[in-house]
């Protein structure tokens, strides 16, 4: 399958008083149609930046991306659109749904009028005929007696409603590419079961990629085709769904699903992997996990890790998987 | 019960029953602007009695405008201002002097047919009072819509600008903080021997936009990184929309405390420039020239500045009242 969505040696830093802020070192994956990418880590991995530098909504300075980072949608590289090529994109062929609906959508303007902006922003229709397909819209996400609800603004509905407001507005013009940046963090658990089933019946629907970026394994499990596993700015695990879970060859990933609690099995404490992500601005030498790393080698604090096969299509950078599976 | 309705209201209707032929007088042989004038307490009167017969049946808070209303503040402010402008609007009905005739006896004692008396020049002193609120109140409205719109726009474009443009821009409004701005007024006296209504207006608003200008840039920032922002953004909306409905929008609450605060203050100074003698020439009455017209005759003839000394005093409560109330009215962590 031809990926809609490419982004190779994604790089972005921040140039910040406090040094260089490497948050995205050297990214690459991919997407195609119809098809789900998680990408998973904790606090401060570099998957929200890795979604903002996607749309490009990095303020350049202080962020800088690297000179071989490409993103390529439908072959366009959208690090080197002009500022009116890329509005055109944006929101019409490649759209975002934040993490905070409460936030997201502007207190003062009714929802549906945000909808239908962001329709006429990209065609050319009348008013009327925009307000009936925001409308209509805002039926598909399961917003009950949407022609009324449009009227009302944010504050008026619930965490869960505005998260179906933002995916209907970043739908609103079908975008091949979806990137969904913790839709489902701000909400209660019930609610979050909710926006996944709408947005796995949404993609049924309208066909488009979705990049679905968490911390939470749980929530992936129902929704992606493949996972990348995200760590101090580098992906460091990439399967399918069922290598992720099923057999997870990175020391990290194996920390991640051993911190998932499981109601079908009983167990005594909850596992966490010790310690937290490092600063971006000074990431360990060599592999950059290994102060956490439970079964770290002597080379780990010197050499960074290639990635290595370890299953078809199934990736991880990692020494312990070097000797037998090199590339 | 509406203290402002009531005072529309009442205002309108000591209007109506005192200036009864002089309504009559100007429906006759006025211009268009005078006719206007003469049938306005009527349509006040009537549309404020109207509003109180229907607050009276529906006593919830429905409209927005009711819900203001709640505020005593905002109630309060918008009842002095409201009266003070109707003075001035009336001003052709409540007297049929004419402000700058000089032809009556000077210092006359307050009677039927001058109620404050005239003053040094032989002029009537309430007719003064009345027309000296409009260019008061003109002069406080216009400079402040001035001020309001340059630092608005100075304001948004500092802060959504680069780092160069908004840090010389912020120098200006810094410099223009730091001078003191009477001196500056001063010194256009000196400069020129007349200096007119429209001159004073632009020269009040040219330097009383700064410290609006760096509200609105704070704001703005503010707004710049909020998430509905970013995300509009990320939904290719063009920049002109963004500003346009997501940023000028919010700001709305902060300009408009800030426009009615320093409404106010510039009718304060608009006042104590005429009392030194800046602002509407010699025969012009307005506020302040009318405290420094009658100061001599403090003994003999009170009335002619302390009634105009209250007025002042009363309109730059009522805006702060009204300024402040609409901060609590507008501020989302109210209760």
């Amino acid at each position: 399958m031809t990926p809609v969505l490419s982004v190779s040696n994604l790089t972005t830093h921040f140039h910040t008083a406090d040094g260089v802020v490497r948050a995205v070192d050297d990214v690459s994956f991919e997407v195609a149609a119809g098809e789900t990418l998680g990408i998973v880590g904790e606090s401060g991995s570099g998957k929200s930046v890795t979604a903002l530098s996607i749309l490009r909504l990095i303020e350049q300075p202080p962020g800088w991306f690297g000179p071989k980072s490409r993103i390529e949608l439908d072959g366009q590289n959208i690090l080197e659109l002009s500022s009116k090529e890329l509005r055109k994109i944006r929101g019409a062929e490649i759209s975002m749904v934040f993490q905070e609906p409460g936030t997201s959508l502007n207190p003062v303007l009714t929802v549906g009028y945000q909808v239908v902006e962001t329709i006429r922003a990209h065609s050319k229709i009348s008013r009327s005929e925009a307000w009936r397909q925001a409308v209509q819209l805002l039926e598909t996400v399961g917003i009950p007696d949407a022609p009324l609800r449009a009227r009302d603004y944010p504050h008026q509905m619930s965490g869960g409603m505005l998260q179906r407001v933002m995916i209907a507005i970043a739908l609103s013009c079908k975008p091949k590419v979806l990137i969904a940046d913790e839709p489902t963090t701000a909400l209660d658990v019930t609610i979050q079961a909710q926006i996944v089933d709408l947005l796995i019946d949404l993609k049924k629907k309208f066909g488009m990629a979705i990049v679905f970026i968490t911390h939470d394994l749980g929530v992936l499990a129902r929704l992606a085709d493949r996972v990348a596993v995200m760590y101090a700015g580098q992906i460091v695990e990439h399967g399918t769904a069922a290598q992720i879970y099923g057999e997870p060859g990175h020391p990290y990933t194996k920390g991640l699903l051993t911190a998932v609690p499981r109601v079908d099995k009983r167990r005594g404490e909850l596992a966490g992997i010790p310690g937290s992500v490092p600063a971006a601005t000074a990431w360990p030498a060599g592999c950059r996990f290994h102060p956490r790393c439970p079964s770290r080698l002597a080379r780990c604090d010197q050499e960074s890790p290639p990635p290595c096969v370890i299953g078809p299509g199934h990736t991880a950078d990692c020494w312990l998987h070097t000797e037998s599976n090199e590339p | 019960m509406n203290p402002t309705a009531i005072t529309v209201l009442l205002v309108s209707s000591i209007a109506l029953i005192t200036g009864f032929e002089r309504v009559a007088e100007l429906l006759a042989d006025g211009g268009w602007l005078d006719r206007t004038i003469a049938v306005s307490p009527f349509l006040l009167a009537v549309g404020a009695g109207l509003y109180l017969y229907l607050a009276r049946t529906d006593a919830r808070d429905k409209t927005m405008l009711q819900s203001l209303f709640r505020n005593t503040e905002i109630q309060w402010g918008m009842t002095v201002v409201v009266g003070i402008a109707l003075l001035a609007v009336f001003a052709p009905i409540l007297t049929s002097h004419d402000p700058q005739y000089a032809l009556y006896g000077r210092l006359r004692p307050p009677s039927l047919l001058h109620p404050l008396g005239t003053d040094t020049s032989g002029r009537d002193a309430f007719a003064r009072l009345l027309y000296g609120a409009r260019l008061s109140l003109q002069t406080g409205v216009f400079a402040t819509f001035i001020a309001t719109a340059l630092g608005t726009t100075v304001g948004v474009v500092s802060a959504l600008s680069g780092s160069r443009t908004d840090s010389m821009l912020m120098r200006v409004v810094d410099a223009g903080l730091a001078f003191p701005r009477v001196f500056l007024l001063l010194a256009l006296i000196a400069l020129l021997p007349t200096v007119s209504q429209g001159l004073l207006v632009l020269v009040l608003g040219l330097t009383s936009w700064f410290d609006i200008a760096r509200l609105v840039r704070g704001e703005t920032l503010s707004l710049r990184s909020s998430d509905y922002v970013t995300a509009t953004t990320g939904l290719g909306l063009p920049a002109s929309r963004v500003v346009g409905s997501h940023i000028l929008p919010n700001l709305a609450g902060p300009i408009t405390v800030s426009a009615s605060l320093s409404l106010g203050y510039l009718i304060l100074l608009e006042s104590g420039l005429s009392y030194l003698g800046v602002g509407a020439s010699a025969g012009t009455p307005s506020w302040g020239r009318l405290i420094q017209e009658g100061y001599s005759q403090l003994r003999n003839a009170p009335q002619l500045t302390l009634i105009p000394g209250a007025l002042i005093a009363l309109t730059v409560i009522g805006f702060s009242l009204l300024g402040d109330g609409l901060r609590q009215h507008l501020d989302p962590r109210k209760a």
